[in-house]
């Protein structure tokens, strides 16, 4: 322990420390007070605080370790949030030296024990005038309690390595051996107005006018949008006011405080000799800085995904509203729509019957794709934000433990493995069925030759009639889904071909102690909100994590629905356009998203461009570098050695066996069913929620993900071992021949 | 289908070659790394070397110069098979993920013929001037490896397995 170090500096002295020791925040709070304006009584803790307790926790290695994992244009944004959320736990799981933790008791002690705080990040490079993303960082408002500002302070340090801040690391230069966190605790004022002033226009940095916004109650209305401020535009040189929008109420703010508003501003502007802008509360005798920084003009971000991103942060309230327009009017109505659709056949319409029929598809596939983007990807984080509550307040050891509280809901997906399994069920118990279906996988019935088999033998008297006919049911209710662009439906051997594969096997493995763990974990969980006060929020967001959860996996499966119907209609104007002779060939696969072309072929009669069908499986190519062991994130634990088989199209699913490594690039929920087959999982997309961890982890099969070019780099064949508890895969058998060859 | 794939975007989807990076990483450590470990054995018993070292331009040659009185050159004498680690430890001492390893794998022979000699001591001496009077030293023998696989260890557990070719 180093007893040189400074812990605690009091806001009033501040100003005369380094900005490396204070932060910004802090400093420039401490120079107002310093030239005698009125500021919240508060203390900081220093970044030397912040070092020692990060190498105290081992933090800083941690830090490391997560962001030097990988390449950093390999790391995903869902495997930034994932470090993230790791760091974060480490943090808010870590403890602070003896002497450190009195020291901030200490102060915390000279202010009555219900005083409230506001808890904010300090960073000495946040506010700096060339880089500045605001938001980045953490801040908390209304936290009483000496144990709650103790919490609170580790987690706005933790906010040093947020997603968010992840994301712009290269901007910012984020540097595990140098960025620093300080942490300033105020006082909360509660005055019955606050605002911000600009002393230049922030749009423009037009020096000639100063822009306020007042409302009333607390600054944080204002900042999170709760709230929509009154707007002035003051005349620099004069004085003079004029409204911007919505006319004053003569509530908030009046030609007096207007006036003592300005005078103010150009005071602080001419102490920090630049432009400000400036966060208070109160009015006139009131008036109290809460604080101040020089204005930056935000840069437009040039990465607009990175942009949406950020947009995908719903506050609670949102996503409460969110989860019952998903959970009561969307999927209903996607529901709906697909079955709707599902009713109608396309052959034998004629052409203008066909023509309307396919235009309402496509257009509802281009609706229901602008809902995923704006409604159904944004709830999705609902499970990230439950997650974070969950972990901020059980501090548990594993970061993932949240999942147990979200699985084993009635997902559509485990619906349909659970058909799959009777299918496979009834197979067992019946050999001279089973030998019957894998007679037609020998002689390789497929497409509409099998559906005419299956549909023959439904109608004998055989014993296969009632497996046909379940197996026909199961395919018009749980394979009605495009994937790839291709009607599941009308690719029967493969679900046949996995249950069969199913059925050749012992059964499968279940989790049975999963439910009573999440019964526990879940009253843990409500029984420490409860004691924390916090019950409330911890069922809201509970519920909205476990709607997202459901919401993640069945949205895809509802939208591939339409889409399979909206492919069926292309796929008849494509052979009614090869009938015509406007199109030389029947593609393989069409894009949903060009409908408009089929039917502009279809109603005018012309000639439409059709895309390149997909080449053929490539062979095993040979490569100079082989990889021996690669690495991704642990995302279902346990290990298990087998062939490698790589998935990257529907064709691949031919001939899967129970047992082997399925190898993909991005697991859709689609084909999730194939999983039932695999011995473990690898998968270039890496995240803990992607949807083959999500049915990974409710299977108990071993899984990576994450893995750069998994595709490329391992090849069907391949005998693999999967490491779910380090996220190693290992190519090839551990002893290679000895190096005598040459 | 693109369902799925905008919630979690990635940054980079393309898929450049693989194969020249590795290649590229291993040429540079090579280059840039003077010394490594070389493993000799004799009955059984392991027996490892603190050596300086350079490497031919196609990378399928290591060279160095030892003493002929040495434990390590009785050894290779013996047995052929050696194996040989070299690695940016001391660049990079705090961070596991940023250290690399290259773990060689290869046949040696020690060389005899005088142009062969001065062909192989010129590329050593090359890259480690301060070393020629002890390479060109009767007493030295410049001993050639025939390098078989290289294994290529990055961010703590990525392996690769290179064979120059």
């Amino acid at each position: 322990m180093d007893a040189a170090i400074t812990y605690t500096i009091p806001i009033s002295e501040a100003h005369g420390y380094p900005l490396k020791v204070v932060g910004g925040k802090t400093k420039n709070s401490s120079v107002c007070g310093n030239a005698g304006f009125r500021i919240p009584e508060g203390f900081a803790i220093t970044t030397e605080a912040y070092f020692e307790f990060v190498r105290n926790n081992g933090i800083d290695k941690l830090i490391e370790m997560e962001l030097s994992r990988k390449k950093d244009q390999d790391m995903r944004w869902e495997e930034i949030w994932d470090a993230a959320l790791r760091i974060r736990l480490a943090f808010s799981r870590g403890t602070m030296s003896p002497i450190m933790e009195e020291s901030i008791l200490r102060t915390v002690s000279h202010w009555p024990e219900d005083t409230k705080f506001a808890v904010r990040s300090s960073s000495p490079e946040e506010d700096a005038k060339d880089f500045s993303f605001a938001g980045v960082h953490e801040s908390y408002v209304n936290v009483s309690g000496a144990k709650q500002v103790l919490d609170k302070i580790k987690l706005v340090w933790a906010s040093l390595w947020s997603d968010r801040a992840l994301l712009y690391k290269k901007e910012s230069g984020l540097d595990p051996a140098t960025s620093s966190m300080a942490v300033l605790v105020q006082k909360m004022e509660h005055r019955r107005v606050s605002g911000l002033t600009f002393t230049a226009d922030p749009s423009n940095r037009n020096q000639d006018y100063m822009i306020a916004e007042a409302i009333q109650g607390t600054l944080n209305l204002l900042v999170d949008n709760k709230k929509t401020p009154e707007r002035i535009r003051i005349r620099k040189s004069t004085g003079e006011y004029e409204e911007m929008g919505n006319p004053l109420s003569g509530k908030t703010l009046t030609k007096e405080s207007i006036h003592h508003l300005y005078e103010n501003a150009l005071l602080l502007e001419a102490l920090f000799q630049e432009p400000v802008d400036i966060e208070w509360t109160g009015l006139l005798d009131e008036f109290t800085v809460l604080q101040v920084r020089p204005i930056t003009v935000f840069k437009k971000d040039e990465n607009e995904q990175r942009q949406w991103y950020l947009t995908l942060t719903p506050s609670g309230e949102k996503l409460l509203d969110l989860a019952d327009r998903v959970e009561k009017v969307l999927i209903p109505e996607l529901v709906q729509e697909g079955q709707c659709f599902a009713a109608l056949e396309p052959e034998g319409l004629d052409r203008q019957e066909f023509l309307r029929e396919l235009k309402i598809r496509g257009e509802s596939h281009d609706r229901w794709e602008q809902v995923y983007q704006d409604d159904f990807i944004p709830f999705a984080h609902g499970i990230r934000h439950f997650g974070s509550f969950y972990n901020d307040l059980m501090k548990p050891v594993d970061p993932y433990e949240f999942i147990h509280l979200l699985k084993n809901q009635d997902m559509l997906a485990r619906r349909r493995n659970r058909r799959m399994n009777s299918l496979a069920d009834y197979l067992r118990t019946s050999p001279i069925l089973r030998g019957q279906i894998q007679q037609w996988m020998d002689l390789e019935y497929e497409g509409k030759l099998l559906l005419e088999k299956l549909e023959e033998a439904s109608k004998t008297n055989n014993p296969s009639k009632e497996f046909a006919q379940l197996f026909l049911d199961f395919l018009e209710h749980e394979m009605d889904l495009s994937y790839d662009q291709v009607p599941l439906k009308e690719v029967p051997e493969t679900s046949l071909g996995v249950i069969l594969a199913l059925a050749n096997d012992a059964e499968p493995k279940e989790d049975p102690g999963s439910a009573e763990k999440e019964r526990d974990l879940s009253d843990a969980f409500l029984k420490k909100a409860r004691e924390e006060f916090l019950l409330e929020e911890a069922k809201n967001w509970l519920r909205i994590g476990r709607v997202s959860w459901k919401l993640r996996d069945d949205d895809n499966l509802l939208l591939a629905k339409i889409e399979s119907q909206l492919q069926y209609f292309l796929m008849v104007g494509l052979e009614r356009l090869y009938e015509e002779k406007r199109i030389d060939r029947i593609p393989e696969k069409y894009d949903s998203k060009d409908w408009r072309k089929v039917y502009a072929g279809v109603a005018e009669k012309i000639s439409i461009p059709l895309p390149r069908d997909p080449e053929k499986a490539l062979g095993k190519t040979q490569r100079k570098i082989k990889a021996r062991q690669l690495t991704g994130q642990p995302s279902s634990p346990g290990i298990y050695s087998g062939v490698a088989r790589v998935i990257r199209s529907i064709r691949d699913f031919k001939g899967t066996a129970k047992g082997e490594v399925l190898v993909f690039d991005a697991v859709e929920p689609q084909m999730t069913f194939i999983i039932s087959l695999a011995g473990a999982i690898v998968e270039r997309r890496g995240g803990m929620l992607v949807h083959s961890s999500i049915i990974a982890r409710e299977m108990n099969i071993p899984a990576v993900n994450g893995v750069p070019k998994a595709t490329s780099l391992i090849q069907t064949g391949d005998f693999i071992t999967v490491n779910g508890d380090l996220g190693i895969v290992v190519i090839g058998k551990p002893e290679f021949e000895i190096e005598l060859g040459r | 289908m693109r369902y799925d794939e905008p919630m979690y975007i990635d940054v980079e989807k393309g898929i450049p070659s693989e194969d020249e990076s590795i290649e590229t990483e291993i040429r540079n450590l090579c280059e840039e790394q003077s010394f490594g470990v070389l493993a000799t054995q004799g009955e059984g018993q392991p027996y490892t070397s603190l050596i300086g070292f350079a490497s031919s331009q196609d990378l399928k040659y290591l060279v160095f110069a030892t003493p002929k009185e040495t434990r390590k050159f009785s050894l290779l004498e013996k047995n052929s098979h050696v194996s040989f680690l070299l690695d940016n430890r001391s660049t990079q001492p705090d961070s596991i993920n940023q250290v690399s390893a290259l773990t060689v794998t290869g046949r040696v022979r020690v060389l005899s013929e005088k142009e062969e000699i001065e062909r192989w001591s010129k590329i050593l001496i090359g890259k480690h001037p301060y070393l020629e009077s002890f390479v060109r030293s009767d007493t030295t023998a410049v001993v050639l490896a025939e390098v078989f696989r290289y294994f290529y260890v990055r961010r703590f557990q990525e392996v690769f397995e290179w064979m120059p070719q």
